[in-house]
């Protein structure tokens, strides 16, 4: 079932959700109300997205308990994009400016309506654009490569940033993370990192190129690459949040990878639903079938309430 | 702003220090009266070589362009035979036939070449292969000072030595000298806070350097248990030894030792001679009440770190987390947007953490200027 984006107002943006009374069990338990969860769920088969789905054709679960969803397509709504570029020395030389064109072009194929962070990860993190996407733009022109990198602080302050309040207008989350995937001088650790998304309705995609050692020629070399344990966190992102990671060798490929992001966040569905018959707090772990043979489900594997 | 000095700025101001104090060293030493190399009757080669360097050096000392160039390329070739010359002079008695005014001056001119290639080691400004050979060149010089009887320049240059491997982030390098030169200097409390540090860096497994060249420990428990043991070395020396008793309480934490972490962290002086020292420790002791869900305490210690140097990011981050940890998201995003507005030369102390010890550089250059030109 599709119901209209105005509707919505009162579902976007609630993953920290109200107490209810305690049940008899002396837990606290969801019971109906407003809160709602959000779930971005992409579904594609042999030829691609998957379109014109509607609420009877998936089925999801919390905690094992299923769950009446409502779906909107994705495409309805306005995307809350962050752009995390790491801009540390290991990024120096060519790589930076590959990740900057790169990143320019995805922020000149997002709507009007779509809103832009920038979040630069050296020794210091800063924000360098919180636009309209294009204004964003500018925020790319003179990024320079020096010192450290601070990408699980990065990380960490783009999630929180990017948990808008919830607002008239429905949104949703996008993080792109622009690194080779190597922290060096991070306050916060990957735990921390990867905690802040599970409380987070982003979406992660990564996009990282081959470290300056390597041949960018070599696909067994840029294979063996992917298997660095700099990647791992990145990798650990996007599979949680039913996200990519994308390794791309040149500059056609970062492209084509960026177009894929974005084409995945148009093809998408959001399942709303007010979870109930589970306790409140912690980890909810989420499971989202779809009754289309040969079809592939890709979203977050759960959520946090504290 | 505080810590302003840190991160690159500081780096340079580093360099600063270096030159200055080297130059003002040079100049006192050039300005002393000559020794007794007139009393030479037949210099030999190795005399002739050092006198030729040392005018070099001299020359370099003063700032002549072209001195410059020529001390930065000075054959590889003339400086190993140079040094086996210096190795030959410093393995014989004054009673083999040179002068003593000789072996002082060669002594002497020993210490000062081996600042002076320290100083090119850490110039940024020259090709990494000229400052690995100078800093090859400073290595040799000082082995020879050390030999024979004890000279008090000994333990700073070969501090100031560690300092360069550690910009250099010449991990492998480390792990040799710095061992070896805690065995020579056993009661150096700073040597053993590099030790610690060092082997705190190779615990963290962050540093990319050090994973580049495998020193990935098998333990990280056992690195860090090293370094525990270092530092409690140098507090055993110097009981207030303030950077070293952060540094332990560090590691404590990082051993899940929260409460031993609290009391070292509470021990240190309230008022310390460093802010970086306190910010440090601030920031330590709120990461030990975080572990502990003390969000309030957490909360007052990152207060405590902003009072020191309102820009530094960490503090801020650390304030927005355990803002949001208590439910107060939008005192949380307040904070995060502000520090978001951070310029890149505030950077934190906490960045260069795992490979400087940046409290120590001043006095160390204090120090070499005064036992280099001024003690026999």
């Amino acid at each position: 079932m599709h119901i209209p984006v105005g509707c919505l107002s009162l579902l976007v943006g609630c993953l920290v959700l109200q107490a209810q009374s305690p049940a008899q069990t002396g837990r606290p338990r969801f019971v109906a109300s407003a809160d709602a969860v959000g779930i971005d769920v992409l579904v594609t088969d042999a030829r691609g997205p998957v379109r014109g789905l509607t609420s009877s054709d998936f089925r999801l679960s919390d905690n094992g308990i299923r769950q009446t969803v409502t779906v909107v397509s994705a495409t309805d709504l306005p995307l809350m994009v962050s752009l995390v570029v790491d801009t540390s020395e290991s990024v120096a030389g060519p790589i930076l400016p590959r990740l900057t064109a790169a990143a320019r072009t995805l922020l000149g194929k997002l709507t009007p309506q779509d809103r832009v962070t920038v979040l630069t990860a050296a020794d210091v993190v800063a924000s360098s654009a919180i636009a309209p996407s294009g204004a964003a733009v500018d925020g790319l022109q003179h990024l320079t490569a020096a010192g450290g990198t601070r990408l699980f602080d990065a990380v960490w302050a783009a999630l929180q940033m990017i948990n808008v309040p919830p607002s008239s207008t429905p949104q949703r989350a996008m993080l792109v993370v622009f690194s080779d995937g190597r922290d060096t001088t991070s306050w916060f650790d990957a735990d921390v990192a990867r905690a802040q998304l599970d409380r987070s309705q982003a979406v992660v995609f990564a996009v990282s190129v081959p470290p300056l050692q390597l041949d960018p020629a070599s696909a067994s070399e840029w294979s063996r690459a992917a298997r660095l344990p700099d990647l791992k966190f990145l990798q650990s992102l996007t599979d949680a949040s039913g996200g990519r990671l994308f390794l791309a060798r040149g500059q056609k490929e970062l492209s084509s990878a960026l177009d894929g992001a974005l084409a995945d966040m148009r093809s998408r569905y959001v399942l709303y639903y007010q979870p109930s018959g589970v306790t409140r707090e912690g980890f909810h772990t989420v499971d989202v079938s779809v009754n289309r043979r040969h079809a592939q489900v890709r979203a977050r594997r759960g959520y946090a309430v504290q | 702003m505080i810590f302003n000095v840190y991160g690159d700025a500081w780096f340079r101001a580093r360099r600063v220090i270096y030159a200055f104090a080297a130059t003002i060293c040079a100049l006192s030493c050039a300005l002393a009266p000559p020794p007794a190399e007139s009393s030479l009757r037949q210099p030999d080669e190795a005399e002739l070589l050092l006198r030729g360097y040392r005018d070099l050096v001299d020359a370099y000392r003063r700032g002549d362009p072209a001195a410059r160039t020529r001390v930065v390329q000075w054959r590889q070739q003339d400086v190993l035979r140079l040094i086996g010359r210096l190795s030959t002079i410093r393995s014989r008695l004054p009673s083999d036939g040179y002068e003593p005014g000789v072996f002082a001056w060669s002594i002497r001119l020993l210490e000062v070449a081996t600042l002076v290639n320290i100083e090119l080691a850490a110039d940024d400004g020259l090709p990494r292969y000229q400052r690995d050979f100078a800093l090859s060149v400073a290595r040799h010089f000082l082995d020879l000072v050390s030999q024979g009887e004890p000279r008090p320049a000994a333990e700073p240059l070969t501090r100031a030595i560690v300092d360069v491997l550690q910009q250099s982030l010449k991990v492998e390098d480390l792990r040799s000298y710095l061992p070896r030169a805690v065995r020579q200097f056993p009661t150096s409390r700073e040597l053993l806070l590099s030790l610690g540090s060092f082997h705190e860096l190779i615990a963290s497994q962050r540093l990319a350097a050090a994973r580049e060249q495998r020193l990935v420990p098998r333990d990280t428990d056992e690195a860090l248990r090293d370094a525990e043991q270092a530092y409690r070395q140098a507090l055993a020396l110097a009981p207030r030894f303030d950077p070293a008793r952060i540094r332990l309480g560090r590691v404590l934490y990082r051993q899940r030792r929260y409460d031993e972490a609290r009391k070292q962290l509470q021990a240190v002086s309230v008022a310390l001679p460093s802010a970086q020292d306190g910010y440090l420790r601030e920031v330590f002791a709120a990461a030990v009440e975080e572990a502990t869900g003390q969000w309030k305490a957490a909360i007052a210690a990152y207060d405590r770190a902003a009072a020191i140097c309102s820009t530094c990011q960490v503090a801020q981050f650390g304030l927005a987390r355990a803002y949001a940890s208590l439910g107060d998201a939008e005192r949380s995003r307040t904070i995060l947007q502000a520090a978001l507005q951070a310029s890149a030369e505030q950077s934190d102390p906490w960045v260069v953490y795992d490979y400087a010890q940046a409290p120590m550089f001043p006095s160390l250059f204090a120090e070499l200027k005064q036992s280099l030109c001024t003690s026999r």
